[in-house]
């Protein structure tokens, strides 16, 4: 199990708990949306999820895949977060970086996983010339790249319109490894759609939607 | 252990940003070539201004020494000093009567003996013409109205061709009217005069003292000019030059330059924070971008204040250039230490409110 969160509570003032008594498992493969309107902490949730925040109280505990060392862990974020002068192709990989790969091999990656999201024509342009879906796209390959154990995605599709939100939201849960937990923070109901999970955070606190 | 970047890939990540971003490297080593070039200009002018007060003052005799005995002082230890490091050059002369020439028999001028090594110390821009014969001084050249390879015949019978002119104006105008005689090396001079190299003056009066003292012979060293006789002094002028201490101030500044480019790019940090590269590989990236950058401004700044220095003022020399690049190396090392204070700052901020910045 790539990460499992018990009892986690989180204040950043120490007065206003934004997260109370979370308990979450996220298995291999899985795909679990959470939803809640803008401020309800869905970002904090992923941040500790992905252990880059340290949650106030309760306990994270994770593992990659094969049980040795911290799962690897990638990022898709609502503001696209790329290097804008790089070349589509040198964005995405960076996420095989991240595994200790070296340059010559991820360039030979990302070179895949562009053509995995359908930029493997574009692999050349610097990516602020990029459209906001292909910017997009172009964040869940360098993601695939990574071969994460847990892939985090923070309102994927909040600067998209409603054709390209489909359109990543599919491609988020269709392309990504077979045993990459998935964890997606949104309001939109399409992404929520396409997981297998949906929890709603309610007043610090996880529950399924009605 | 959770996967991390190879320390390689972490080094080459810098540059590949900076080649991603020509303009901006480009504008960023140009600003640093512009404040370390100008320091480098200041030094060059400064150090210019030195070498030609330094000029001055070896023009006026400042390194030249007199030395004395009572007895006199044997004329080949004298010239021998020629040969030892650090000696310009090294005469003697021995006074003999006055003497008139023979087509103005009552005009009278000092006569003398000298060793040749004397005619440099007297007269530093003195060229010796072929042959042997007299030498004068530019005072007895006007008066009789001769030149260089004119003969000359004196009222005593002697009679030979004019072998040069001394212009003696700046160190021993007394032999400006005097007729010397190029003598070789032996037997005893009054004076031994002595020009060392600037570099060298400080040890030059022990050196003369111990060079003719002997057994019941008290020499006495002097000074052509004594050094309280020149109001400026180019070795004090250099160290109190008031850019001396320029390097740390304008060495910050070029420091808080590559620290604000790091600032205005935090969200890049945050970026790379999220796919890996932990606080220290953020640091060490600043840092190695700062390195390269600040050396590049470095090497430009420097080689286009040369080349201003020497289109505007002639050439330059190598000590002046080290010199120039020794501040500007200050300042730059500065600015390579102070470049990563700008990723510091981001380093305690949550990543997660960095990215929402962009």
């Amino acid at each position: 199990m790539p990460v499992t969160l018990r009892g986690v509570a989180h204040t950043y003032d120490g007065q206003h708990w934004v997260l109370w008594a979370i308990d979450l498992d996220l298995e291999p493969g899985t795909a679990t949306a959470v939803v809640g309107p803008s401020g309800s902490g869905k970002s904090t949730l992923l941040a500790i999820a992905g252990g880059l925040l340290k949650p106030t109280r309760g306990e994270v505990r994770s593992a990659a895949r094969d049980g040795r060392g911290s799962p690897r862990t990638a990022w898709i974020l609502q503001s696209m977060n790329l290097l804008p002068r790089r070349s589509a192709l040198e964005n995405a990989a960076l996420g095989h970086l991240v595994a200790g790969g070296s340059w010559r091999e991820a360039l030979t990656v990302a070179r895949e996983a562009l053509a995995n999201v359908g930029l493997d024509a574009l692999a050349d342009r610097p990516a602020y010339s990029l459209s906001g879906g292909e910017q997009q796209r172009l964040c869940i390959a360098r993601a695939l790249v990574a071969e994460p154990d847990l892939l985090l995605a923070d309102e994927p599709t909040g600067q998209l319109d409603q054709r390209t939100s489909v359109e990543i939201a599919r491609l988020l849960v269709d392309v990504r490894p077979s045993g990459t937990a998935l964890l997606v923070a949104t309001h939109d109901q399409t992404v929520a759609s396409v997981c297998q999970r949906v929890l709603a955070l309610v007043d610090g606190q996880l529950m399924r939607p009605p | 252990m959770s996967p991390s970047w190879q320390l390689t890939e972490l080094c080459l990540e810098p540059l590949r940003n900076l080649r991603a971003t020509p303009v901006r490297t480009a504008v960023t080593v140009g600003l640093v070539a512009l404040v370390l070039g100008g320091l480098a200009l200041v030094e060059l002018d400064a150090t210019e201004r030195v070498l030609a007060l330094r000029a001055e003052l070896d023009e006026r005799g400042a390194h030249v020494f007199i030395v004395r005995a009572e007895d006199g002082l044997p004329a080949a230890r004298c010239e021998a000093l020629r040969g030892l490091t650090g000696v310009r050059s090294a005469g003697g002369v021995r006074l003999s009567e006055t003497v008139a020439p023979l087509v103005a028999p009552r005009l009278r001028f000092q006569a003398a003996a000298v060793t040749t090594g004397i005619l440099p110390v007297w007269d530093p821009g003195y060229r010796q013409a072929e042959g042997t014969g007299f030498v004068i001084g530019r005072s007895v050249a006007d008066e009789l109205a001769v030149d260089s390879g004119a003969r000359l015949t004196l009222a005593d019978g002697r009679r030979d061709v004019v072998a040069g002119i001394l212009d003696v104006d700046d160190r021993y105008p007394e032999a400006a009217r005097w007729i010397v005689e190029v003598v070789p090396p032996s037997g005893r001079v009054s004076e031994c005069w002595v020009e060392f190299f600037p570099s060298a003056s400080g040890i030059a009066r022990d050196l003369l003292a111990a060079w003719f003292e002997g057994p019941g012979n008290q020499v006495e060293v002097r000074w052509l000019r004594p050094p309280d006789e020149f109001a400026r002094d180019p070795a004090r002028e250099l160290a109190t030059r008031p850019q001396a201490a320029a390097w740390l101030p304008l060495g910050g500044v070029v420091g808080l330059l590559a620290a604000l480019v790091s600032w205005l790019r935090r969200s890049e940090a945050a970026l790379y924070a999220v796919l890996g590269v932990r606080n220290w590989g953020l640091v060490l990236m600043a840092q190695l971008e700062a390195v390269v950058v600040v050396s590049s401004g470095y090497l430009l700044g420097v080689a286009w204040a040369a080349a201003i220095a020497e289109a505007v003022g002639g050439p330059i020399g190598l000590d002046q250039v080290a010199l120039a690049g020794r501040s500007a190396a200050s300042a730059a090392l500065v600015a390579m230490l102070a470049a990563p204070a700008g990723v510091i700052p981001i380093l305690r901020w949550r990543v997660v409110d960095l990215l929402r910045d962009r």
